[in-house]
């Protein structure tokens, strides 16, 4: 056999695939190198000939409210298009969070990010955020226009390192028309803990698969704060950084929610935070406890609802003030700092503040905001700005903050609602805690 | 010039030679991007760091030490295991009943082939969310299809006891088209003349199957069972967008685990996570090199 | 062929009907789906069909994301890595399967190591590494670390294996020189694994999230299921977009899938090699 035979035989249809491909890389690499040059990570302040400065900006809006976001920029863009460039990356906030410390380790990461509150600990303690107290400073913008607790998002030795781009609370969303078909006063939602159970049992009606109150046991804000902190029982002594979840009052509270779910039923068991919102939003869930971003759910299934802030404990009334943060990570420069802070400020002006909150339903955390009639007039966010003196960070400044939600308190719930002994439950949840805990010290 | 070109050539054209030439490349890009990270991780293991690679300290074996104790790790093996032990024979299985069925190249058995591959080329993540929602209790299309007919509105992936085998139950129907896919390529990789000789003999499609046809896929086969099985003992994509590794911890497996510690929430541990990793990493190599070995016997035993 | 009977026949009709229904069912659902409105999605009690339909969720789909650009950056990074895996896996198995030489078994056993960490693990040294080879955000920094595959070399590997004996010899016998061997005479005879192994690599790099989105830093570079990701917000998830998203991602991988399996030809036996 000659070698032609051979060259015949060649798989000639898969070859020219092949080729084909090969061009396409080449030339696509070709051209991509070239505007790889102007996008790449700029660590170290990208300045133009001009002394334009282009300030990478990383953040987690995937949603809707993304959109909004990118109108913002743009328009920041465009008025000052000689001085600075914002480039936005887009992208979950899981992966973002994973992203973040090794792009800080190798000095790669964005001159500005967008992080939640409660992922921001570590890196503040670990220095791998700057102190942004120069903020006002240079700015010339004044602490006293936020609103209590708006520049307390991440703190460290009384100096701020995130500055706010959105604050929350939690609420407690009802459903106008169930409460009008099971006889309840539609206007009006439960005040009391005695109250929210009764209101449960009457909406719940296993026949047309309708449950009263939700109850998640993962993939949910921390809202068993409003009932724990609210009974006046707590889960860790920040001075002492020791657990104190296994106290009489929790056991109450505990064995309160599982005789709502493993007696009562008001609520699905076992459901996650979507499920709950999913059934909220097709009109199955009479109640349920969750940030602004249930409002727009809400508005999409036509579901006439009311917002109020949770129910009043035996002790007090809480919510969690939560919130999402501006922060500069350390490796970024000066010329790029100056431009985060000037786009801050210019976030931070009544006028974006307004549009972002009337248009997204968080409340204004500027205080010329709340007062603004428009924003009076809209009784969703009146009712959400007017929080008082309930809202406050929930176990803050504890890097182990979002697993003792995720991992103990969310578990504990599942337990429960399991049947298990409350007490044991509690009693074992108490001890992981304080395992966490451990890496705290 | 043209004269050392050639004796390099001939210098090459000893077959053992040109083997090196040709894991070359590959050996190089694996070498690069898997075993250093792969070394790196085994370093990482011995030390107390997080995922900023800042403060790292020299931790001995303490991580190991940890692992021992550590009630969740024992749960994410047990719960890893069950998956392993179940899924893979059920997806093999399923998989080479398929393959001998729709190996020849009938226009309705190409048909069929492509459309049992259909579930492998989707993501996971938009078959995570497409099962959540066919399997949500109140929103489900299964649950109330349950209730219709009369039956309990099962609680799928909320129930404990539910929750991993609809898992392993998605996994295969998932996975089940890819090994198929491979089967039917080593299938009709058999000289038809094999057959025909069995025919001859006077053996029946059975017979066929177990003489000829296992036998000759033999390799394909154990290719199968291997990765399926890592694949298996690595399981995530599936768990992290339906159950998050609830309820109870029922479906919490190694995977999960190791990315919960590491870099799903704060502190991120990456010592640790690496250490559970070593682990992991130790089970499936004991598992598939076993495996390997046992099929490695098999191949020379049955080699024609 | 033994004769079967019309009753077998039905059965095996009937089982296999059964078989696609349960396999397509889902796929029909997510299509219907990415057509309805988001409240008939939520509603209850659920129903398969729905009794309005709407381009809408495509529209948002297309207005969002800059939905070519992102199919441009998944072609290539897909395509390329699939590319030069299978060309890089196929020699490396070819010589794994079919070559005796020093330091085989421990060079494969190596390779088949590195299968099985989770690259959840290996993701911060890689990057790291990436890093330092000035390679982030460029097409080839996301095509390279994946050019070869264990994966792949051992899927190859166990199709030559397979393979008759002593194929090689007559190319030897010519004068072909080693290469030559594996490129005209071994090669042809693999093409339906070579295309199945060039299937899985396209759809599992296609799909994949955090691999890309680790290994760049801008919009302009991601893949589509990075895209996909836009509609899972943190705290609401765009029900009808993504399953919108997800029908535009997949399409093409479908329509390259029936492509190709007009050359899942009978390997050995249409290749003249039998006697």
């Amino acid at each position: 056999m000659s070698t032609a035979k051979w060259g015949k035989q060649q798989p000639r249809v898969l070859l020219s695939v092949l080729l084909t491909f090969i061009l396409i890389l080449m030339s696509a690499c070709g051209s991509s190198n070239g505007d790889n040059g102007s996008n790449g990570n700029n660590a170290d302040g990208a300045e133009g000939a001009a002394g334009k400065v282009t300030l990478t900006f990383w953040n987690g809006f995937t949603g809707p409210d993304g959109e909004l976001l990118k109108t913002i920029v743009n328009d920041y863009n465009k008025a000052n298009a000689d001085k600075v460039e914002i480039k936005m990356d887009v992208m979950p906030w899981d992966q973002l969070n994973q992203k973040l410390p090794p792009a800080i380790a190798t000095d790669t990461a964005p001159g500005l990010v967008a992080i939640i509150g409660g992922s921001a600990t570590p890196f503040i303690r670990n220095d791998t955020f700057q102190d942004l107290s120069g903020f006002f400073e240079a700015t010339g913008a004044s602490k006293d226009d936020f609103k209590n607790g708006a520049l307390e998002l991440g703190v460290k030795e009384d100096k701020p390192y995130l500055l706010p781009m959105q604050m929350n609370g939690l609420y407690l969303f009802w459903n106008k028309t169930l409460f009008k078909n099971a006889g309840l006063d539609p206007e009006k939602a439960p005040a009391t803990l005695e109250e929210l159970t009764a209101y449960a049992e009457k909406l719940t009606d296993p026949a047309k698969n309708q449950y009263g109150f939700g109850v998640p046991v993962a993939g949910a804000a921390p809202y068993y704060a409003s009932f724990i902190i609210g009974n006046g029982g707590n889960v860790v002594d920040l001075d002492t950084k020791k657990s104190v979840f296994d106290s009489p009052e929790n056991t109450a509270t505990f064995g309160w929610l599982q005789d709502l779910v493993v007696n009562k039923k008001v609520s699905p068991k076992g459901a996650a935070g979507a499920d709950l919102e999913k059934m909220m939003m097709s009109g199955q869930l009479g109640m349920y406890i969750n940030g602004p971003w249930m409002a727009s759910g809400l508005k999409t299934g036509s579901v006439d609802f009311g917002v109020a802030l949770p129910p009043k404990g035996s002790a007090a009334q809480f919510t969690e003030l939560g919130g999402i943060g501006f922060a500069v990570p350390s490796g970024a420069s000066d010329a790029e700092k100056q431009a985060a802070y000037d786009f801050i400020n210019y976030w931070n002006s009544p006028e974006i503040v307004k549009k972002w909150s009337l248009a997204n339903g968080f409340p204004p955390y500027i205080k010329s905001v709340v007062e603004d009639p428009e924003v009076q007039k809209d009784p969703l966010i009146s009712a959400m700005a007017n929080m008082g003196d309930a809202a406050k960070p929930f176990l803050p400044g504890l890097t182990t903050a979002d697993r003792i939600n995720n991992e103990v308190i969310f578990t504990a719930i599942e337990a429960v609602q399991n049947g298990q002994d409350v007490s044991e439950v509690l009693k074992q949840a108490s001890g992981d805690i304080d395992e966490l805990l451990m890496s705290e010290k | 010039m043209t004269n050392r070109i050639r004796a390099f050539t001939k210098f090459i054209n000893k077959p053992e030679r040109a083997a090196y030439l040709f894991i070359l490349p590959a050996m190089l890009i694996i070498t690069f991007f898997t075993l250093i990270p792969l070394a790196a991780t085994l370093g990482i293991s011995l030390l107390k760091m997080d995922v900023f690679l800042k403060d790292a300290d020299f931790n001995g074996l303490r991580h190991f030490v940890r692992l021992f104790k550590d009630g969740k790790f024992w749960n994410a093996l047990y719960n890893t295991g069950f998956f392993a032990i179940i899924e893979v024979p059920l997806q093999i299985g399923f998989s080479l009943i398929a393959a001998v069925f729709v190996s020849r190249n009938t226009r309705f058995r190409k048909f069929i082939r492509s459309t049992l591959f259909l579930p492998s080329v989707c993501s996971l993540t938009a078959i995570g969310i497409m099962w959540s929602f066919l399997l949500d209790p109140q929103t489900g299309l299964y649950p109330q299809f349950l209730t219709e007919i009369g039956l309990p509105r099962l609680e799928f992936l909320r129930d404990p006891n539910l929750a991993m085998p609809s898992i392993i139950l998605m996994t295969v129907w998932r996975s089940f088209g890819y090994t198929m896919i491979i089967l039917v390529a080593a299938i009709q990789n058999i000289p038809e003349s094999y057959y025909e000789a069995a025919q001859l003999d006077g053996a029946g499609k059975v017979s066929q199957f177990f003489r000829i046809t296992i036998p000759s896929i033999i390799p394909a086969l154990s290719f199968c069972v291997i990765t399926a099985t890592i694949a298996a003992l690595q399981v995530f994509d599936q768990i992290f967008v339906t159950t998050k590794g609830g309820p109870l911890d029922k479906t919490e497996t190694m995977v999960t685990y190791i990315y919960s510690t590491g870099f799903g929430t704060a502190p991120y541990d990456l010592g640790y996570a690496s250490a559970i990793s070593v682990a992991l990493l130790l089970v499936i190599m004991v598992v598939t090199l076993s495996m390997n070995r046992y099929f490695l016997s098999k191949e020379s035993t049955d080699a024609h | 062929m033994i004769k079967r009977t019309i009753g077998g026949k039905a059965l095996g009709f009937a089982v296999t009907l059964l078989l696609l229904i349960a396999v397509l069912h889902p796929f029909l659902w997510i299509l219907i789906s990415s057509f309805k409105f988001e409240q008939d999605l939520i509603k209850f009690p659920p129903t398969f069909f729905s009794e309005q339909y709407t381009f809408s969720s495509f529209t948002l789909v297309w207005e969002r994301i800059p939905l070519l650009e992102f199919f441009r950056n998944t072609i290539i990074f897909a395509g390329g890595v699939m590319v030069l895996s299978v060309f890089f896996d196929s020699m490396a198995g070819y010589a794994f399967a079919r070559i005796r030489f020093k330091g085989k078994k421990t060079l494969f056993t190596l390779i088949l190591i590195t299968m099985m960490v989770p690259f959840q693990v290996l993701m911060i040294p890689l990057f790291v590494e990436v890093y330092k080879l000035g390679m982030l955000d460029t097409y080839w920094g996301l095509i390279i670390p994946r050019a070869a595959s264990a994966f792949g070399i051992f899927m190859m590997r166990s199709f030559f294996v397979a393979l008759p004996k002593d194929l090689e010899e007559s190319g030897r016998v010519d004068g072909l020189n080693e290469f030559r061997i594996y490129w005209s005479i071994i090669l042809p005879l693999c093409k339906p694994a070579m295309i199945t192994l060039g299937i899985f690599l396209l759809m599992n790099n296609w799909n994949d999230l955090i691999y890309p989105l680790m290994l760049t830093s801008s919009t302009e570079m991601r893949t589509l299921s990075a895209g996909l990701a836009m509609f899972v917000g943190q705290r609401s998830i765009e029900y009808g977009a993504t399953l919108a998203a997800a029908t535009l991602s997949l399409a093409p991988l479908v329509v390259i899938y029936i492509m190709a399996q007009k050359y899942f030809v009978q390997g050995v036996a249409t290749s003249g090699l039998k006697g």
